[in-house]
């Protein structure tokens, strides 16, 4: 990279780029509790919208918006949860802010959690900033992803979800893949399988990666599964 | 009281008219461009057999693709929980519904009480819906009302890609012109047919009673063909047409709304 | 699944059909009448074989013993793992363990039975698998997933990062049936420094794992005795390619079929050398004739495989190609890539060597040839980097001289559609012309044989080759 892009990436540049998103996942994860609470002052939408934000702002300003926004929740009294079912979306990439929209439509639902490969989950969990830089990078990054394509973790990430249903009183799982991931494909059966055994109402959905383009199918799907869980 | 339900589907548009939990009348078309037009049709079908206006409904369901762009509907239900309501209604006994309708096939498992409990559809891609079926036919040269009884005469069933229509339908061609008897290459669009809706079921863990709705469930080759696969017997409601059922669980639903309402007030 | 098909186990039932057939090949011809007109369907997979003379009787011989060990082996105390075909059974046989390597299982069924692995392969996507996956495993898996096989005591699988599509299906695998799973991580480069202590390390940690699974520890005297064994069977497997470049080939297409089976279900056993011996024997014999191993004798063009073969019922691919006088010239599966063979002077670092001085060495030699099979050999990386996917069938076609190349594989091979047009576009620039199947080589419902047979025809027609 040094040489490619004509740069030098010192030792200091590596600690200081690592302590500025560690700044940014902190905020992402007190987002991520907001949410959990009974009383909740953010939509799935505005919350998911935030994280896909962050994949694509440069990461002073995008801190700073998270900043302002935490702020914001902070002070109002809002609640978007009340009389509707708590859901999580789970599943693989999506960038599509379109599709959560599509789910809190019509209004009797409001998504809560999420472990998508874009949002909370993409951000992960801090890499440490103590360490030799790149050796921390790289245990972060291979070490600490629950995307499937990490085999032999599948009780893990089970784990993960039931804790994150626990915590934010989840009442529906939606588990969406995109066509041709066959990794969170079939994973998602595993946990519809488990999460279902034990009372964890779930719906599988397969769709396009891209612009929302189906929303009629989708619509159909999401309001049986509504009136199945309500 | 009367209720109605009207079902937009995309290739046939359903009305029923219910009073006591029977039906008055009842209408099956081909759905138009609108969808608004298509309800419009049924609706005024439905009427004529009932011989009532419709000022006498006191509470319209719509249901299926179009259905928040019908004007003179109430309440707007997802075809799913239609579906199985109709089914409930349509068979008493039943646990596990297939309906396979001209663009879409779903399966769904309802409790005792009619709820839908699990569900599952496919409207992906025309193989493992009535549109092969048609297609097929087509290619055969026969009507699609004759392709079921051909599973009875087959002694050999083809085999046939059974993945995409478009291929499968290449396939027929070329069985049809290697001299194959017609018998054998309807029974083996049967069974690919059966085969793609078997993966459904089994997926959903289909319990017994099964029954099927939508227009497919008229093919007895393809319900034979389940039936062996599943290793259950399919039953075919006979209270009233299945195709009907999507409508009829619309009724069911605007009566229970109104009586809700009722109770409220 | 139908009724019928959870009645009896899918591994039981092959057997049950390949052990008859492996005693009625020492039968007269009288009696092999006779049983043929009791089986109406099935003629049409031994005929083939039993044309073939010894090899196709040793061929059923060794499958037939293959089953028998599996099934007696919760019984003598041995642990039965799960494997793909990029994994070397070797070390299984040289640890006590039984194989049970997906792909070449699910090829047999589809190989023999009118509806191949449909029902197995339906009930994976029933228990979750997507319909996108590959149907190598799915096939065979379905099987073992719905407890229609023997017990699975654990799984073993070198595909990740490799073939994510392969590495998934023994993961899901894994969580599904809760059992043990170790996989081994292959870096994308082959043959330098690096890569060659990455595979030595991890190795060592598999056999840790799976001393652990089987209770037993790695006998010296048993790893030598198989790698004795895989050193004989890599010097005959060195003749028979070093044979298939003589014009013309005096190797039947079948034989393709029998390396495959052999060396990924019974590398390091003495039956598959015995098969490879009769092979060379039979070969040898059409060389000194200067005869074609076509039926027809007759040798009209040289067709490299870049990838697998089409295992479509009663060995339709393989007779169409003896039938038109197209010699087989080998495929992705059946390159040895031993140091003895001719192919790999210009695929620097591909090869690997069995050296059984002392413990070291023989992990070394079996990690190393681990490294070296099919896909993790030369999909480990992009198509395009040296040595990798296009370099190699280059090298191939070269040496072989095939006069055309053609694809086969699955749908679901994300490995390959992902780069086959860029890689068939490459070729064709080198002069050789390619033709991509769309079908499925383990599912004849994606592509009926009449489709593929149909396309085949026209290929070879249009591009002048026939």
């Amino acid at each position: 990279m040094d040489d490619h892009f004509n740069v030098s990436i010192t030792r200091d540049n590596l600690v200081d780029s690592i302590k500025l998103y560690n700044k940014g996942r902190r905020l992402l994860k007190q987002l991520e509790d907001i949410r959990c609470r009974p009383e909740v002052g953010i939509t799935g939408t505005e919350a998911f919208a935030a994280a896909v934000a962050g994949t694509v702002m440069p990461r002073e300003e995008y801190t700073m918006h998270l900043n302002d926004l935490l702020e914001g929740l902070s002070q109002s009294k809002n609640n978007v949860a009340d009389g509707k079912k708590r859901l999580m979306t789970i599943g693989s990439i999506s960038d599509d802010i379109d599709l959560i929209q599509l789910i809190e439509e019509d209004t009797k639902a409001v998504v809560v959690s999420e472990n998508l490969c874009f949002g909370v989950r993409y951000e992960g969990n801090e890499i440490d900033e103590t360490d030799d830089p790149v050796k921390a990078l790289a245990e972060g990054y291979l070490g600490e992803s629950t995307c499937p394509r990490m085999y032999g973790k599948y009780k893990d990430r089970l784990a993960i979800l039931k804790e994150a249903i626990e915590q934010a009183g989840v009442e529906g799982v939606i588990m969406q893949n995109i066509r041709f991931c066959d990794l969170h494909g079939s994973e998602n059966s595993l946990f519809e399988r488990d999460l279902e055994a034990i009372g964890i109402p779930c719906l599988k959905l397969e769709r396009e990666y891209g612009p929302l383009v189906e929303k009629g199918r989708v619509r159909m799907r999401v309001d049986a599964f509504l009136e199945r869980i309500a | 009281m009367i209720t109605a339900g009207c079902d937009v589907g995309s290739l046939t548009s359903k009305a029923v008219l219910m009073k006591n939990k029977r039906i008055i009348g009842s209408y099956i078309t081909k759905s138009r461009v609108k969808p608004e037009v298509s309800a419009r049709e049924a609706m005024q079908g439905a009427l004529q057999q009932a011989g009532i206006s419709e000022d006498q409904i006191t509470c319209c369901v719509g249901t299926g693709y179009g259905r928040e762009k019908i004007p003179f509907v109430n309440v707007a239900v997802s075809e799913i929980a239609c579906h199985g309501k109709g089914a409930k209604w349509l068979m008493p006994s039943v646990r596990t519904i297939i309906d396979i309708g001209g663009q879409d096939c779903k399966a769904m498992k309802i409790d005792a009480s009619g709820k839908v409990i699990k569900f599952i559809t496919n409207d992906k891609c025309a193989s493992g819906t009535g549109r092969f079926l048609e297609v097929m036919a087509r290619v055969l040269g026969i009507n699609i009302e004759d392709l079921g009884r051909m599973s009875r005469k087959a002694k050999t069933p083809v085999i046939l890609a059974s993945t995409c229509t478009v291929w499968a339908q290449a396939d027929v061609i070329k069985y049809l012109n290697s001299g194959y008897a017609l018998e054998d290459i309807g029974a083996g669009i049967n069974t690919a047919m059966a085969n793609r809706i078997a993966i459904l079921a089994n997926t959903i863990k289909a319990e017994k009673d099964i029954s099927m709705t939508g227009g497919v469930a008229k093919n007895e080759g393809v319900v034979t063909t389940l039936s062996k696969t599943l290793g259950q017997k399919i039953k075919v409601a006979r209270k009233a047409d299945p195709q009907l059922a999507g409508a009829i669980g619309a009724a069911l639903f605007a009566e229970e709304h109104k009586t809700e309402q009722g109770g409220k007030q | 699944m139908r009724p019928e098909i959870k009645e009896y186990n899918y591994d039981w039932m092959l057997w049950r059909i390949l052990d008859p057939a492996s005693r009625i090949a020492d039968g007269s011809l009288k009696e092999l009448d006779l049983a043929y007109r009791y089986v109406p369907y099935f003629k049409g997979v031994l005929d083939p074989l039993l044309r073939e003379g010894l090899p196709g009787r040793l061929f059923l011989k060794m499958i037939n013993t293959y089953f028998e060990n599996l099934h007696t082996a919760h019984a003598k105390g041995k642990k039965i793992a799960i494997t793909t075909f990029c994994f070397s059974p070797a070390i299984c046989y040289a640890l006590g363990v039984v194989p049970v390597t997906l792909e070449p299982l699910t090829a047999l069924g589809g190989l023999m039975w009118k509806r191949g692995t449909f029902d197995y392969l339906d009930y994976a996507c029933e228990m979750g698998f997507t319909e996108t996956s590959c149907s190598s495993q799915r096939g065979a898996l379905g099987a073992y997933l719905a407890g229609l096989g023997e017990e699975i005591d654990f799984l073993l699988c070198d595909t990740p990062g490799v073939c994510d599509t392969n590495a998934n299906a023994f993961a899901f695998a894994a969580a599904f049936l809760d059992k043990p799973f170790y996989q081994l991580n292959y870096p994308q480069t082959l043959g330098d420094n690096k890569t060659d202590n990455y595979h030595l390390a991890d190795y060592k940690e598999m056999i840790r794992f799976m001393e652990d699974q089987s209770g037993k520890k790695l006998d010296l005297d048993r790893l030598r005795q198989v790698l004795d064994e895989v050193d004989k069977q890599d010097e005959l497997i060195s003749d028979l390619e070093d044979m298939q470049r003589l014009i013309p080939n005096p190797l039947p297409p079948m034989y393709n079929l029998f390396n495959y089976v052999g060396r990924f279900l019974f590398a390091g056993m003495p039956e598959y050398t015995r098969l490879l011996k009769s092979m060379v024997d039979k070969a040898g014999e059409n060389a000194s004739a200067g005869r074609s191993g076509l039926r027809s004798g007759k040798e009209k063009r040289r067709l490299f495989l870049c990838y697998i073969d089409h295992y479509s019922l009663n060995w339709n691919f393989w007779q169409w190609l003896d039938d038109h006088g197209i010699a087989h010239m080998g495929s992705i599966l059946s390159r040895g890539f031993r140091d003895n063979v001719c192919y790999t002077e210009d695929l620097e670092g591909s090869t690997y060597s069995v050296d059984t001085s002392n413990i070291d060495t023989m992990i070394d030699s079996i990690a190393q040839m681990n490294a070296r099979l099919p896909m993790v050999r030369s999909i480990r990386g992009p198509y395009d980097q040296p040595n990798m996917w296009l370099d190699e069938s280059l090298v191939m076609a070269k040496v072989f001289q095939a006069d055309c190349i053609i694809y086969n594989g699955t749908p679901g091979c994300r490995n390959t559609w992902g780069m086959v047009k860029p890689f068939a576009k490459e070729i064709e620039k080198h002069g050789y012309p390619v033709h991509i199947m769309y079908s499925d080589a383990f599912d004849d419902r994606i592509e009926s044989w009449e489709a593929t047979r149909e396309r085949l025809d026209e290929f070879f027609k249009i591009r002048g080759l026939l």
